[in-house]
Order: C-alpha cells, then sequence, then structure tokens
C-alpha cells in the first residue's frame, strides 16, 4: 500500500546495470571498497545524521559484508543520510561510503522496498527529478506543490501540507520565488537524456570479493546477530558479469 | 580582465537570487568577466545520484560538454554542489574512454572532461587578496566572522581538490583580506542539512542550531557562506532555529562576495544584501 504511491512517480533508474553503474565504473570499485571497512567506525563518529539512524554507517557496510543486503534496502538510514561525505573523507581504508549508500538507494528504490518511514526523502528526490525532466532548470513552485501534494497523499497530514506555507509571502517579497522562473530553450534534449539514463532498469547486488552473497556462513552470521538472511539477491555476485 | 564561464546552477537563478546579485557585482569591481554556459540544464544534484547513477554522469556532463562547445576552459560554479557534481563528471569522464564516448552521446554534445570547474574562493584567489585589500575603501573591521564552508566546499578531498577538508582557511585569508576579523571556531565543515529543508525540517533545524550556538560561543557576530543551501538553512530558517532552540542571539549570514562587496563600497541594495531574512549590519 504505502509503497504504491511513492513509486507512482517514474523511477529514472538507469537503463541496465551494464549501462549504469558498471559503465561508470561504480560497481566493481565500489564493491573493492566495501571489502576493505575494517570497523573502525570512524564514518558513524563523524556523522551529523547517526543520531537519527537506524543502522549506523558501520552497521551499513558490515551487514553487506555480511551479505544482509535487505536489512540494508529497508532501513531508514540510507535515507537519512545527507550525502555530506563526512565518512567518504575520513575512511582510512578509503572506503566510498556515500557512493555505497547511493547504490542501496538505488537498489532499495527498484526492488520496492522504500517504506512510507522514509517516504519523505523519496518523494522530495523524484518531484526534483521529475521537475528537471519538465523544465531543465528548478522550477521551485511547482516543485514545492508538487512535493507537498504527494506527501499529503502519502500520509494525509494537512500540517505536513501546509508547514512553512507563511513563508511564501516573505519569499516573494524578496524576489526569492518566481512564476515563470528560469527557463531552458532546449527542453526537448533533457527528455531524450532522461530517456537514454532510464530505460528498463534492473539494477544489481552489490558483490564482495571471496563472498558469496547468501552462502551458509552469511545466512547463519546474519541469524546469529539476530538480521535477516538476504533474501532478494537475485543477482548472486553477478556484478562483474 | 580575468575572462570565466559561468555555470549559476538552479538555486542562484531561484530562491538563492540574492547569492548572483552580490557576486556579479562584487566580481564585476575585481574586473572578473563572467560569461554564462548558454541553456546550461540542472546538475541533477543530490536526486540525481541518490537514484539514478547514469543521470548523476550525464547532467553535469552535457553543462560540461556546453562549456567546452562555447570555448569556455574555466567555469565558475558558486554553489558548491553543482561545482561537486561537475567535478565528479570530471573526473569519471577523464578516467574512462567507454563512458566519454557513451555520455557524449547521450547528452548530444562532445565532452572530454577538461573543463576546469572553480568555485567562488578560487576566483577571489584569482583575482588576488592584495587586490582585494588595495580596492578595500569601506571599514568593515566590527564583523568577526565565522567563515562557514558546509559540506562541499571542501568534500569529497579527492573529487574537489581544494583546501584542507578539516582545517580549510582559504575563506579565512579572504575574509580577512577584506578587512574583516574571523574567529577560531568549531564547526566550520560540519552540515547544515542541505538540500533536506522541504524533506525533512526537523534535521535541518537540529543541525543548523549547533552551528549558530558554536559560532555565537566563539565570539562571531556574523558568518560567512559561499553556498546557497548554507544560506536558505542558516538564514531563512534562523527564526525557526532560534525559536524552537532558545538562542536568543541573531547572526546575519551574509555570502562571501557580501562581504568583500561591502569593503568595495557597494550598497545593501546592489548586493541584495536587503533581501536576506536576517538584517545585514553592514551599514552599522
Amino acid at each position: 500500500m504505502s509503497r504504491g504511491i511513492v513509486q507512482e512517480v517514474p523511477l529514472y533508474a538507469p537503463a541496465a546495470a551494464s549501462d549504469g553503474l558498471a559503465l561508470t565504473g561504480c560497481a566493481d570499485t565500489l564493491a573493492q571498497s566495501l571489502a576493505a571497512c575494517y570497523q573502525c567506525g570512524k564514518c558513524t563518529a563523524g556523522c551529523p545524521m547517526a543520531d537519527a539512524m537506524d543502522l549506523m554507517p558501520n552497521q551499513i557496510f558490515r551487514l553487506l559484508q555480511l551479505g544482509a543486503l535487505e536489512r540494508v534496502l529497508r532501513s531508514t538510514a540510507i535515507w537519512q543520510c545527507v550525502s555530506c561525505y563526512t565518512c567518504t573523507t575520513r575512511c582510512p581504508q578509503s572506503v566510498d561510503c556515500v557512493g555505497i549508500i547511493d547504490q542501496m538507494r538505488q537498489l532499495a528504490l527498484a526492488r520496492g522496498m522504500v517504506s512510507n518511514r522514509q517516504g519523505r526523502v523519496v518523494v522530495f528526490q523524484q518531484t526534483f527529478l521529475d521537475n528537471i525532466r519538465r523544465h531543465g532548470r528548478l522550477h521551485e513552485l511547482s516543485q514545492i506543490a508538487h512535493f507537498k501534494l504527494r506527501g499529503y497523499l502519502k500520509d494525509f497530514s494537512l500540517r505536513e501540507l501546509f508547514r512553512g506555507a507563511a513563508l511564501g509571502p516573505q519569499l516573494f517579497q524578496r524576489r526569492k520565488l518566481h512564476f515563470r522562473g528560469s527557463k531552458v530553450k532546449d527542453r526537448a534534449v533533457i527528455q531524450r537524456i532522461y530517456a537514454r539514463c532510464s530505460r528498463g532498469f534492473q539494477p544489481r547486488g552489490p558483490s564482495i570479493p571471496g563472498h558469496q552473497p547468501g552462502s551458509q556462513v552469511a545466512e547463519s552470521r546474519a541469524q546469529r546477530t539476530g538480521l535477516e538472511a538476504p533474501a532478494t539477491l537475485g543477482a548472486k555476485g553477478t556484478a562483474h558479469d | 580582465m580575468i575572462e570565466l564561464g559561468y555555470y549559476p546552477g538552479c538555486a542562484l537563478h531561484g530562491s538563492s537570487n540574492d547569492y548572483e546579485q552580490s557576486l556579479r557585482a562584487c566580481l564585476e569591481r575585481l574586473n572578473v568577466r563572467l560569461t554564462e554556459v548558454d541553456d546550461w540544464i540542472c546538475c541533477g544534484a543530490s536526486a540525481a545520484h541518490s537514484l539514478n547513477s547514469m543521470l548523476a554522469v550525464a547532467l553535469p556532463a552535457r553543462n560540461l560538454g556546453l562549456a567546452e562547445r562555447d570555448q569556455l576552459h574555466e567555469v565558475l560554479a558558486p554553489c558548491p554542489l553543482c561545482s561537486m557534481e561537475l567535478h565528479k563528471a570530471n573526473h569519471a569522464l577523464a578516467a574512462n574512454e567507454a563512458l566519454r564516448a557513451r555520455v557524449s552521446e547521450i547528452v548530444e554534445v562532445p565532452v572530454s572532461g577538461n573543463v576546469k570547474v572553480l568555485n567562488l574562493i578560487q576566483v577571489f584567489e584569482r583575482a588576488g587578496l592584495e587586490r582585494i585589500r588595495r580596492a578595500a575603501r569601506k571599514s568593515i573591521a566590527h564583523l568577526q566572522a565565522a567563515c562557514y564552508y558546509g559540506c562541499l566546499l571542501t568534500r569529497p578531498p579527492a573529487t574537489v581538490q581544494f583546501d584542507d577538508a578539516e582545517r580549510p582557511q582559504s575563506m579565512e585569508a579572504i575574509v580577512e583580506a577584506a578587512g574583516a576579523k574571523t574567529v577560531v571556531w568549531n564547526f566550520a565543515t560540519e552540515c547544515c542539512g542541505a538540500g533536506m529543508t522541504l524533506a525533512s525540517e526537523k534535521v535541518v533545524l537540529e543541525l543548523s542550531q549547533r552551528i549558530l550556538r558554536n559560532a555565537l560561543e566563539h565570539g562571531a557576530n556574523c558568518l560567512v557562506v559561499a553556498c546557497p543551501m548554507c544560506h536558505v538553512n542558516l538564514d531563512m530558517k534562523q527564526q525557526d532555529t532560534r525559536e524552537q532552540f532558545g538562542i536568543e542571539q541573531v547572526l546575519p549570514v551574509y555570502y562571501l562576495s557580501d562581504l568583500v562587496g561591502m569593503a568595495l563600497g557597494l550598497k545593501e541594495a546592489q548586493l541584495g544584501t536587503d533581501r536576506h531574512f536576517v538584517p545585514a549590519r553592514n551599514g552599522r
């Protein structure tokens, strides 16, 4: 139920893994990078959002090493991350923490594992991308309206719907909100770029060198730690093919 | 005369147009001429890199390609998020020939990944601190500035390759050249919540109050930023933040170009500081 509304907005996910993550070189380097994590906890120590997360950043990376992908994909933490890059910057093992979390967000979305709790951030980002597809540049008024409406349809909170409404007139008065907005001449090219980047999406799970996701070791470890066994690793270790 | 390409990004043509007004007025005085990348599009921001890795390369790449087409080899991107996305695309493209070919096709303009991307601090450095010092005609010595870099001016260091990620000092150098004082404080590179203003206001207010408090505790009487999102969270949302967390003192938030502009003798209405939410104190 909760998923339905979130997913009404197009996914905008890469055309195919070979076109998207793999071509940008992400899949390979991220998997290698993940394997290097030795749980020093520096990512979590510096994370401005750690207080509010259901999984600490270092736990995310450990769970992925253990193959507990679904536990990570269902977490709210991956959507609470604000991409400030403090973790990536400070990691002594050069793990691209934000890059991995980006990949988790895309997988969670593609596999329909985004719940209502995380939905608001997802809806914001989807309405943002949708707005760019239509206008080429962010048209703030229509994006705010779109986001507010989708958010309202999701949880029917009037308070959220009108939150910040008082700012509107103040922004107009300061000439900071615009009805027309800054326009792009060639808007058709943007639609074509989106189409080329978004067809028939099927992202793959991360593969960890020297480790078979879903193996017995991973499952028993996951059970011992009270975490779900990796149920949906359809693309077992195939990120490199 | 310094000639540079210019990629404003959505915020500077939208709700942060005071930033554009300020930096244009200021750079004109310093003889820096900006040529806007023709028909630029959004860089995709956090939404693209969170939801679609391919769009996250393609959208900034289109802009890099347009800049190249217009013979703009160096481009100022005053928004650190745009700047970081452009840098990221540059690195990805420069390192991978197959990607370069594919992306050039996708965005319908050849992209080499060789356009140099600059932030506002780098442009002031290019204009020269000595020049700013000499051109300063109005004293702003009453300002005790906490220079706030936020996340993406210095992070991730391998991508943006600018200053020191943990203890940057480049903004302080410019602020001091303009004649203001700077304070030593702890939150210069902590995150303000960035683009979460709408999606998660609670987070933004909490992170912002830590920054405001720390700046005040260290004797600052203003904050200086070089990011449209930092300005929104710390200026536009400041009243909410102060009310919610019981902070009594008001802290004006300036763009870096406001401060330099004031020293150069530009008026509030020329810089757009009269459009901030927290009243500016340049006239004092």
